[in-house]
């Protein structure tokens, strides 16, 4: 694993995955409980609103079907992040080709959830969405996964398909958007 | 307010949040950001951002996606149920694939028909009723009309030949020695030889 995933038990990702290849369903388990929710978050950033555990069971059928050929020079996450961000696009051209040409906005910035477990005023909540809702699909999904996951900027330039430098700037474009926002309202 | 130049610091200040900064790292990074009143004030917004976003996410059926994946896992090669260690594991039972299978399957078949075959030629003793097999050629000539062979006879051989005494044999074998390559002789109505092949009969 390629960085920490605070709260969870000692086993790395990789330990599971063998141990879940040698026929323990626990170890399956463990996986998704350690990442099914990341992979969530991921997909709302992506602009997911209809169908997200659809979405991250697709994410999770796909991963676990060819675990084989996952390959350990990025994290078990950033994987499914980028296995979760593949389903996306196919569903938004399916749809795209559905609606017959209408062109969707492919980063519609996800709001309105209403589990917000009282951690944040309702309030402020809406104004952070509203703020990343201005962001430009790259900059949201770069600055949700730093900030979100915690991920170092060479996973995250491996999900976008980027390079490191690249969501460096996305990063910091993003902040400076979201703070100038917040300080006008 | 000014943004800190320190960007470093500022990279890190997810990381501090999100708690995947080692421990001196972690005090580092929160020892600048206590100074610092941009970093500050950018640790406040990675901190709301990160409460917000996560808690507005949508919940995954973590029970649910992992009985999907114990499902695509049911579907697959077949199991075998082993205890290890007080735990029942399931271990995947090594099987060939599909197509694996199938050629080996198409090579027994092919292994089958041709030994059947050759079982029947092997069997197929020439009979009366038979025109001449194409192995026959030598014999064609001298095979029209419908050969009748001699009980017994294990060679298809004509009337004419077999009609033919022992001198005439002689005479005809001589006057074969003097051939020069050309026939003199009137011609024959030659039949074509007869073909065997499977169900051709």
């Amino acid at each position: 694993m390629a960085y920490p995933v605070p709260g969870t038990p000692d086993a790395t990702d990789a330990e599971l995955i063998a141990q879940w290849q040698g026929g323990d369903q626990r170890a399956a388990t463990a996986l998704v409980a350690r990442h099914a929710q990341p992979v969530a978050r991921f997909a709302a950033s992506l602009g997911e609103r209809d169908g997200v555990d659809e979405l991250v069971q697709d994410t999770f059928v796909r991963a676990f079907n060819s675990l084989e050929s996952f390959r350990a020079d990025s994290s078990l996450r950033t994987w499914l992040f980028t296995i979760c961000k593949r389903l996306v696009l196919d569903r938004k051209r399916t749809e795209r080709r559905r609606k017959d040409g209408v062109e969707l906005d492919e980063g519609h910035a996800v709001v309105g959830y209403d589990a917000l477990d009282g951690l944040v005023a309702e309030e402020t909540a809406q104004r952070v969405n509203d703020a990343v809702a201005r962001l430009t699909p790259l900059q949201r999904q770069v600055f949700t996964l730093r900030v979100t996951e915690g991920m170092p900027y060479n996973e995250i330039a491996r999900v976008v398909e980027s390079t490191d430098g690249a969501c460096r700037v996305h990063y910091h474009n993003a902040m400076r958007i979201i703070k100038e926002y917040l300080s006008d309202d | 307010m000014t943004e800190c130049l320190n960007e470093e610091m500022r990279d890190l200040l997810p990381l501090l949040a999100h708690g995947s900064l080692a421990a001196a790292e972690a005090d580092r990074v929160r020892a600048h950001a206590t100074g610092c009143a941009s970093c500050t004030t950018e640790l406040a917004v990675v901190e709301t951002s990160r409460l917000v976003l996560r808690a507005s996410a949508p919940r995954a059926d973590v029970a649910g996606i992992a009985q999907a994946v114990s499902d695509v896992r049911s579907a697959g090669a077949p199991k075998l149920r082993v205890e290890r260690g007080g735990a029942t594991l399931l271990v995947p039972v090594a099987r060939r694939s599909i197509w694996r299978s199938r050629q080996l399957l198409a090579a027994a078949a092919s292994l089958l028909i041709v030994a059947s075959l050759s079982l029947r030629l092997l069997d197929r003793a020439p009979r009366a009723d038979e025109g001449p097999s194409v192995t026959d050629t030598t014999t064609v000539i001298a095979t029209d009309p419908a050969p009748a062979l001699a009980a017994g006879s294990e060679l298809s051989v004509g009337d004419a030949l077999v009609d033919l005494t022992t001198d005439d044999l002689s005479t005809l074998l001589s006057e074969l020695e003097g051939f020069d390559g050309r026939i003199t002789l009137e011609p024959v109505t030659m039949r074509s030889p007869t073909v065997d092949t499977p169900g051709s009969r």
